[in-house]
């Protein structure tokens, strides 16, 4: 198990390789985007995009985008985002798991 | 293939949302019944990995970019129940996090990432794989074509759930929400994965699952299975 943990750890560091690819995902795109693409803004799709800002939106601290300030983000938000997942389980093992005597691998 | 917010109108995100309640209701009974300690931080890791494996986008001709999604690996680990809830979880810290992927559109990212990949994985791993040694050459190929075909099919449906917006809402001609249609948004999800990142997660599932199986870290084929999905007991 440990190792499994250091490879989620490994994989966290490594992860701002997965900054050098440029452009975005297939239907990723922004509404200014889709302007130059297509000549309009969807209108539904303009109104709802802002409906959420997320605290580290693109996984970066907000203005840093660049360079090796959007590397560091990118790590720090991969970590905050396995720290969270973990949360995420921990809770959930108090509500649904039933008290057992396991050993910890 | 996180469709952010703004991408489907509310027929579409309120249905993909309606089929994910009872889905996500019932894979949480289900891996309630056997979660253990032992089992938890497990899921925990699988989550992280599907998470951490998102965020290595890769390019594609075209300047589009891509990523695979670890969603076939964990099914084939844990088991497609299991797999739902750890993807899905990777999936809702995403949007909520990190804007990746839309609120509105967590239902139907869920449905294509943490449902159709996962239970396509999973069958198409069991009917290649069998009962053949962990270790043969056919549980290698049985990896691969279970992440490279599962993540096609995932991507087919977040084309289609795409492409069908400019028929549910269009307003003067002008789709409201993803403005291609199906004719473009299907050919373009597929190629991508099709061609390139369904490659990437075939071989990130076969190879790891290998190195699992090799060093027994996950007591992988034996434990972690049998509970989650008790129709496979006989391994």
């Amino acid at each position: 198990m440990k190792k499994l943990y250091l490879g989620i750890g490994a994989l966290v560091l490594l992860s701002p390789l997965g900054l050098l690819a440029k452009g975005s995902a297939w239907g990723e795109w922004t509404a200014a985007d889709l302007k130059k693409m297509v000549g309009y803004a969807p209108r539904g799709l303009a109104a709802l995009e802002t409906l959420w800002r997320a605290p580290l939106a693109g996984y970066a601290f907000p203005g840093a985008i660049n360079g090796p300030a959007a590397a560091f983000g990118y790590v720090v938000s991969g970590a905050i985002g396995v720290a969270l997942i973990f949360g995420v389980f921990i809770l959930l093992g108090r509500f649904l798991v039933k008290d057992e005597d396991d050993d910890n691998t | 293939m996180h469709i952010p917010d703004g991408y489907l109108g509310p027929q579409t995100y309120l249905t993909t949302y309606a089929a994910m309640g009872p889905l996500w209701f019932y894979a949480g009974r289900r891996v309630k019944k056997s979660l253990s300690k032992k089992l938890l931080p497990r899921l925990a890791l699988a989550g992280a990995f599907s998470f951490v494996v998102m965020m290595f986008n890769l390019p594609v001709l075209g300047g589009s970019t891509g990523h695979a999604v670890g969603s076939a690996l964990i099914a084939i680990i844990f088991g497609p129940w299991a797999a739902l809830m750890a993807v899905s979880v990777a999936l809702i810290i995403q949007a909520l996090a990190f804007g990746d992927g839309g609120i509105t559109a967590l239902g139907a990212n869920c449905l294509t990432m943490a449902v159709i990949m996962p239970f396509t994985a999973s069958w198409i791993y069991r009917s290649v794989a069998g009962k053949t040694d962990v270790l043969g050459l056919r549980q290698k190929l049985a990896g691969f074509l279970a992440g490279y075909i599962s993540i096609n099919f995932a991507a087919v449906a977040a084309g289609f759930l795409l492409g069908i917006q400019p028929m549910l809402a269009s307003a003067n001609g002008r789709p409201q929400y993803a403005p291609y249609p199906l004719s473009v948004a299907v050919p373009a999800m597929a190629g991508g994965h099709l061609l390139f990142f369904g490659i990437v997660e075939g071989l990130v599932t076969a190879l790891v699952l290998t190195y699992l199986a090799r060093s027994r870290v996950l007591e992988w084929p034996r434990l972690t299975v049998a509970p989650l999905s008790p129709q496979r007991n006989e391994r």
